[in-house]
């Protein structure tokens, strides 16, 4: 009896030890699962996801080919890239304390890859894509945005500086002019819409090729060639140049 | 494009002889022109109409009294060795016209002729004053002084990214070729557009602007489909 209680203390000792050497192998690989995570460097095969702490005037420089890119502003000092798609293709690096580059390599096979991007309000953006809708709202930095094929929407922008072209899409513009601030919307083949407060206070160079011109309840101080209308409304504080070659031009107040 | 243009090719786009970068421009014309829309509409009705009519064939009687009639006439005919020219002097014109009427056709192609002659040179000069000389090239040598120039090498840029993007593109996906070649229509039609403008009035700041614009989001495009690895 005292010999088996002996042996079963034994196996008991040698299954705690097994135990023990298991969970000290799990231990740091659990932990190296956790900061893995943390990182958040890709939450599927198709899905991307990197976060960056930024501090100051942030800068986001976005060039992607084929896909959509929707840049949304949060509270966080941090720009956080979010991706679907053909993820292998992406590239994502901070550049400095305060700029974050992130780049699709263009290919010869149309890979679509649509990206949202949470970034700080105050952030500045350079977006380009050849074919994909551009959507950004509610940010107050610089915004220069440039696609091919694709539309482009800003809403509740406060910039200063706005710069947009599009060469078949829509380029629609919904927010504010800020005083000394220059706002270029361009698109060659379709329309250029911007709805603005009726207070603001801007110079209008509006330019199309057929003459397809609408100033909506705007009553200005200017003239017009027929093709080009340049006037000022309410003392000329902020430049506005809306063109377009055969698209139309409309402008709204909000 | 202009609409005397798309007009000039509506037939062959329908029968479907235009290339696609043609048709392309037709249709993106016709999204933005309502005339040139409605003269394809009705185009597009009258050859589907003229295709339900019913082919009418002669009866064979019609042909029978038409091929005895050449046979009478070849039989009646003369047998003469004389020469052309006195064929010609023999022939016997029947003209209806009084010699007011001659005199006022006569008129008319004079006129035409002229007009032509000086639409010609105008247009020349106007299109080399815009181009630099040669009508196909932007350079500025040539130019009169109040005449805005573009950029001297914007046109040579162009010229080598389209060399080398067209060398490239048939290696590319369907669908982006398809992007690139409606996009590069879009701006071609945007450059006809500024140049007929500035043909009708070299001066014209719009046009020019435009024309610039059109130039650089061009090679801007390019360049972005030249980085297509």
């Amino acid at each position: 009896m005292a010999t088996q209680n002996k042996a079963k203390g034994k196996r008991q000792e040698a299954k705690g030890n097994a135990v023990l050497t298991f969970s000290f192998f799990l231990l740091p690989l659990s932990l190296l699962l956790l900061l893995f995570c943390v990182q958040g460097q890709t939450a599927s095969p198709n899905q991307f996801s990197q976060s960056f702490k930024v501090s100051g005037q942030p800068h986001l420089i976005l060039d992607n080919p084929f896909g959509s890119v929707s840049v949304r502003p949060w509270n966080k000092n941090e720009i956080q890239v979010l991706a679907d798609g053909l993820v292998e293709l992406i590239k994502a690096e901070q550049a400095g304390d305060n700029t974050v580059k992130v780049e699709t390599r263009k290919q010869r096979k149309l890979e679509i890859v649509n990206f949202t991007v949470n970034v700080p309000t105050s952030c500045s953006l350079n977006i380009r894509t050849i074919s994909g809708r551009v959507v950004v709202r509610g940010v107050s930095g610089e915004i220069k945005t440039q696609t091919v094929d694709g539309d482009i929407e800003l809403i509740y922008i406060k910039s200063k500086d706005v710069d947009a072209t599009s060469n078949s899409g829509r380029v629609t513009y919904l927010g504010d002019l800020v005083a000394k601030g220059k706002y270029n919307f361009h698109s060659s083949n379709n329309a250029v819409d911007v709805t603005i407060p009726a207070t603001a206070s801007f110079r209008l160079t509006a330019t199309s090729l057929r003459q397809n011109i609408d100033l909506g309840d705007f009553k200005f101080n200017g003239s017009s060639t027929g093709t080009r209308f340049t006037g000022d409304y309410a003392g000329g504080e902020a430049i506005l140049n809306l063109s377009t070659h055969q698209g139309s031009i409309h402008l709204h107040k909000k | 494009m202009i609409c005397s243009e798309c007009q000039q090719r509506l037939s062959d786009y329908l029968d479907g002889h235009l290339s696609i970068g043609e048709g392309v421009r037709i249709e993106q014309h016709l999204m933005s022109c309502q005339i040139c829309k409605v003269v394809h509409d009705d185009l597009a009705q009258i050859i589907k109409a003229s295709r339900a009519l019913p082919l009418h064939a002669p009866s064979p009687v019609l042909w029978q009294r038409i091929q005895a009639q050449i046979t009478l006439e070849a039989e009646a005919k003369p047998q003469t060795s004389e020469s052309w020219w006195g064929q010609l002097r023999n022939r016997q014109f029947h003209l209806t016209l009084s010699f007011p009427q001659l005199a006022a056709v006569a008129a008319a192609f004079v006129f035409v002729i002229a007009s032509t002659i000086v639409l010609t040179q105008l247009s020349t000069r106007n299109l080399s004053s815009v181009t630099g000389g040669d009508p196909n090239s932007l350079g500025n040598i040539g130019r009169p002084l109040n005449v805005p120039v573009l950029p001297e090498d914007l046109e040579r840029q162009v010229n080598e990214y389209t060399n080398l993007v067209n060398k490239r593109k048939e290696s590319w996906d369907p669908k982006v070729r398809e992007i690139f070649e409606r996009n590069m229509a879009i701006l071609d039609m945007s450059m006809d557009e500024c140049q007929q403008q500035l043909r009708r009035n070299q001066t014209d700041q719009v046009a020019f602007d435009m024309l610039r614009m059109a130039y650089q989001k061009k090679l801007e495009i390019l360049q972005d489909f030249a980085a297509i690895e």
